[in-house]
């Protein structure tokens, strides 16, 4: 029965006096009692009976970064007050109910409400079903049904600013996977004019060979291999907040600026069970590997096992290793082999030092992303 | 958008005014201002206090148990004024209640056990007026008021104002102190209407008589007094003997005083009431008869003594404080008689019409055989008993007996006294000289013992006559006043005094003619007290007949008839009119049309022709039918001779009308049959 706890303890109350006044032949305290049972049956029946309101849900965008906003449209079609019965619109995001504002329309109009829908984690965000609560006016009855389906938004991690990468100091020719120490630039492919490529950069005896305007594709020798490991080990991980949640936002800064810039870019988790290689692009154009590293940073969680595979192919420029304060940092040092430039980021509560060099490694440490992205920019700087 | 914030306070006043309602329904039990502002005190000061001190900051329930425990001491304090401990106060306080006579005097000890309940009351409710099922308050003013139904036997709001006012303010603290999106007028506005039906209802609940009702009363026994006292009748013959003694003086309406009314018959004796509780508090009901009389009279003992109270009838009300009533008699007791003892009595005794009581009948079940049990007469007295006694009704056999105990026997002060068989056999039987003389016991018993064989109900009352009035206006009654007299109980007609005794015409006046009167010849007496003097009728209030005389389903019934018949006149009158249009054809089709417009309140312009309103009516409906309609009702009304006559367009007048219809609003629909704003066209 869908009655509330008012419900509940007024119809026991009434039904006591009904009793009460029937037997003891007092007719104003049974009529009173009447009165109180007469209520709560006038709220369960037309709780009970109400028709059915028609509701639509639209989420936009489904792919939202963290704390960004997320709206929400709901139309529903019906009057919100039938006689005794009015109802309320919840809306269940990730198990928790959102309220949705309704605003009181008098007829059996459709109305369209807008209601932030909030994003409050990383990862595939449950949103639905509506809930439809209908409750009495004097709240002793109330039922609610779910309906609309349940659609899934995909929270990115939190954006932080980071600057810029360390420069690269060797380049891998084309069809190779060695990377060498070169000077100047090199070119690595032609693509036809198109607008907005700079015409000095046009390549002109393949355009006389072909007769049409053809543009040139360097590759500049400073353009870092980079290599992106993330910790995704439990045991790594120790103190207050979400560390892991600030080494993945600090590791999707990091891929962000290298696959803006067009570098290539291998990921890695430690303990090997994603991997994703972002090929470079020269016209910096968004490849569809740095898409699948987009989501699968929404979705990435950490591991059970403590173990760590070392399959990093060599000849890295920059190899970057993100992990929390509980982690081994010699080990990780190893780990990044011998690229030139290599950093262990570590997320630490309580950082007594922000970075230091040792053993030719980068030791950068910060209580959360954004003061790694700091340390990081100034030693980028350096 | 507007929403009404939780606030305490607001919440705070609503459980005290719920309160207060069930504090006002419980001061009804006393009556009068005081109480009701005492127990409205009880009822919002710690409510209040409690209130105050959460919002400075202190706990809840340390704050609920100081208050609790300051109830207590106020209580100790009010109780410490009478006679018993708190505990007692406490323990014994239902008892108390349910034993006081009401209304209920303004004692400390019967008001405070009340104070603490709804002191007690009161809190529990500030402590759950936050909490969010908001039911404790209810649950608390309800407490209260069945408390008061309790204790005024569901008396104590007549009317159901309390009742009204307990749901109405419940349930506006529920539709308005929650927390909600919905403006508080738009809920108001939803919440009024219902709120009048039920207010409505619970009114006309008042007004179901209350039959039997449950009267906790019942459950306690009253502090019953035993008091053995000798029977009053052997003093006759001393009052008889010294008639000229002064026994009381009284001023005040002129009636019979009964000093003892004696039931119970055990062949030797007559036994006088045993059982006396405090006035006001009994619960038997005593057998009285429909129409009664009551009577008032100021009471100054002079030479009387003893410890029975002379009153006219059944009391109602006495201004001596502790004297002790038996109900079923209406013997009334003074535990500590002094001999100047001066009181003001007010009673009431059955008066039936005359006219009635010569097809009166005896009850044949009931409380009333008890006043037929008399051991088994000797065969002699048996045999007197039953030739005397005709065939006939009870009251014919009542004044047989009558005549014959008083024919041929004289009155004596010096008789002997005793009511045993005996002595009675040998005053209605003996054949010595001094055997049939007797003083009014001996009447009085021989009448009770015929009329109990003859199956009458009958007892003995010990009383005085009015008396002698005296040029100041009050009366003096002296010793040769007394007389006891025998009382025959009648269905429906209650106790009706005999006079069997000689010279006593105290009884006979206003008796009815019997047809074949019994022949009655007044022994001679030569030492029966002076004739007394004709008692002026008694100027005594009658008991106003229950409402008009009409019984409730006839009130009922011309109530009805005076809505129904109305109705009834223009229903028939919208019929006939129907049935006229339905008969002129097309130019009657379009009437109807007509008149739909009226009754849906869109009444044309006089102006406008027949198809100007018909195609404004289609666009307002959203038909089409009408336009035919006046098309068909232009071209049979106007068409030169030899138009071709067309049907009538039913299906389209059926149309408008419904259409027209579903445009009143459903609540207004039903008069749409009746509405006889069409009859003035």
């Amino acid at each position: 029965m869908p009655l509330t706890a008012r419900g509940w303890a007024t119809l026991v109350l009434g039904t006591l006096l009904v009793v009460a006044g029937l037997a003891w032949h007092y007719p104003l305290v049974a009529g009173l009692g009447g009165a109180l049972v007469v209520i709560v049956v006038a709220e369960l029946v037309s709780v009970l009976a109400t028709s059915h309101v028609e509701v639509h849900r639209e989420v936009s965008p489904t792919v939202v970064v963290r704390h960004e906003p997320c709206t929400g449209t709901l139309r529903l079609t019906g009057r919100r007050r039938r006689g005794l019965v009015r109802f309320d619109a919840m809306d269940e995001v990730d198990g928790t109910l959102v309220p949705v504002e309704l605003p009181e329309t008098p007829g059996a109009t459709t109305v369209a409400v807008s209601y932030p829908i909030p994003t409050p984690r990383r990862g595939l965000l449950p949103v639905g079903p509506v809930h439809l609560r209908r409750y009495g006016l004097a709240g002793m009855a109330a039922t609610s049904t779910e309906t609309g389906r349940v659609e899934q938004v995909r929270v990115l991690p939190r954006r932080i600013p980071l600057g810029d990468l360390m420069p690269g100091h060797r380049h891998a020719p084309a069809g190779s996977d060695l990377s060498l120490e070169y000077g100047g630039t090199d070119l690595v492919g032609l693509h036809e004019y198109a607008m907005g490529d700079d015409l000095r950069r046009l390549h002109w005896p393949t355009s006389a060979r072909t007769g049409t305007l053809m543009v040139r594709e360097d590759a500049d020798p400073a353009e870092p291999q980079v290599c992106v490991l993330l910790d995704d080990r439990v045991g790594s991980y120790g103190g207050p907040g979400e560390p892991f949640e600030e080494a993945v936002e600090l590791v999707a800064a990091l891929c962000r600026v290298t696959v803006d810039r067009g570098y290539p870019l291998q990921f890695r988790t430690v303990s090997g069970r994603h991997g994703v290689h972002v090929p470079g692009s020269p016209t910096r154009l968004p490849q569809r590997e740095a898409h699948d590293l987009d989501w699968l940073l929404a979705e990435i969680d950490v591991a059970g096992s403590g173990e760590v595979t070392r399959d990093l192919p060599p000849g890295q420029d920059i190899a970057v290793v993100v992990t929390g304060s509980e982690a081994d940092r010699h080990e990780l040092g190893l780990l990044l082999g011998d690229a030139a430039t290599r950093v262990v980021a570590a997320v630490d509560p309580l950082p007594l030092v922000a970075a230091e060099q040792r053993a030719g490694v980068l030791l950068l440490r910060g209580a959360g992303s954004l003061s790694l992205a700091a340390a990081w920019d100034e030693a980028a700087a350096r | 958008m507007t929403s009404t914030a939780r606030n305490p306070w607001l919440l705070t006043a609503w459980a005290a005014g719920l309160v207060s309602v069930g504090a006002i329904a419980l001061a009804a039990a006393w009556g009068g201002w005081q109480p009701v502002v005492l127990l409205l005190a009880a009822a919002l000061v710690p409510i209040l206090l409690l209130r105050g001190v959460v919002a400075l900051g202190v706990s809840r329930w340390a704050a609920t148990s100081v208050l609790a425990l300051l109830l207590v001491l106020t209580a100790y304090l009010m109780s410490a004024r009478s006679d018993t401990s708190l505990r007692g106060t406490v323990t014994d306080s239902v008892p108390l209640l349910l034993t006081a006579p009401q209304p209920y005097a303004l004692r400390a000890d019967l008001l405070a056990p009340v104070v603490l309940l709804t002191g007690l009351v009161a809190l529990f409710a500030g402590l759950r007026a936050e909490s969010r099922t908001r039911v404790g308050p209810v649950a608390a003013g309800v407490l209260l008021y069945v408390a008061a139904a309790l204790l005024t036997t569901g008396r104590g709001d007549p009317w159901g104002i309390l009742a009204v006012l307990l749901v109405v303010l419940a349930v506006l603290g529920w539709v308005l102190l929650d927390e909600h999106t919905e403006p508080s007028r738009r809920r108001l506005l939803v919440a009024g209407p219902a709120l009048v039906v039920l207010v409505g209802g619970l009114a006309s609940v008042a007004l179901v008589p209350a039959r039997g009702a449950f009267d906790p009363r019942t459950v306690v026994d009253p502090p019953v007094t035993v008091i053995e006292t000798a029977s009053p009748l052997p003093q006759l013959g001393a009052w008889a003997a010294n008639p000229d003694d002064e026994l009381l003086l009284v001023s005040g309406d002129a009636v019979p005083l009964r000093l003892v009314t004696l039931d119970e018959y055990d062949g030797a004796q007559w036994r006088a009431a045993t059982r006396y509780a405090p006035f006001g508090t009994a619960v038997d009901t005593p057998l009285t008869g429909d129409r009664r009389r009551t009577a008032t009279v100021e009471v100054q003992f002079a030479g009387l003594g003893g410890s029975w109270l002379p009153s006219p009838g059944d009391p109602i009300e006495v201004s001596e404080p502790d004297a002790l009533v038996d109900v079923t008699t209406g013997t009334l007791h003074d535990p500590d008689p002094d001999p100047d003892t001066r009181y003001v009595v007010t009673g009431v005794a059955d008066e039936p019409d005359p006219a009635d009581l010569v097809g009166a009948t005896v009850p044949t079940s009931g409380p009333a055989l008890e006043y037929l049990d008399q051991p088994q007469l000797s065969g002699a007295l048996a045999a007197y008993a039953d030739r005397v006694t005709p065939d006939g009704g009870p009251y014919v056999r009542a004044l047989a007996i009558e005549a014959a105990v008083r024919e041929g026997r004289r009155l004596s002060p010096r008789a002997i006294s005793g009511s045993a068989f005996w002595r009675i056999e040998r005053f209605l039987l003996g054949t010595e000289p001094d055997d049939q003389v007797g003083t009014s016991e001996q009447f009085a018993t021989a009448f009770a013992v015929l009329a109990r064989r003859a199956g009458l109900p009958t007892r003995l009352v010990v009383g005085f006559r009015p008396g002698d009035r005296q040029p100041d206006g009050t009366r003096v009654i002296r010793g040769r006043d007394a007389l006891a007299w025998p009382e025959v109980y009648f269905q429906g007609l209650g106790w009706v005094p005999f006079a069997p005794t000689p010279n006593d015409d105290t009884f006979t006046q206003g008796r009815p003619q019997l047809a074949e009167a019994p022949d009655v010849e007044p022994a001679p007496t030569t030492e029966s007290a002076e004739p007394v003097p004709a008692a002026e009728p008694p100027p005594v209030a009658r008991a106003a007949d229950a409402g008009l005389g009409l019984p409730s389903w006839v009130l009922v019934a011309s109530g009805t008839a005076l809505v129904a018949v109305p109705l009834l006149v223009l229903a028939v009158a919208r019929l006939v009119r129907s049935l006229r249009h339905r008969r002129r054809g097309a130019t009657g089709a379009w009437a109807e049309v007509y008149d739909a417009l009226i009754l849906a309140g869109e009444p044309p312009p006089a102006w406008a022709t027949a198809p100007q309103v018909a195609a404004r009516a289609d666009q307002w409906f959203g038909t089409s039918g009408a336009t035919e309609v006046a098309a068909r009702a232009e071209r049979a009304a106007f068409g030169p001779a030899g138009t071709t006559v067309l049907d009538r367009p039913a299906a389209e007048v059926r149309e408008v009308r419904r259409a027209a219809r579903a445009t009143v609003p459903r609540w207004r629909r039903w008069w749409w049959h009746l509405d006889p704003r069409v009859l003035r066209r």
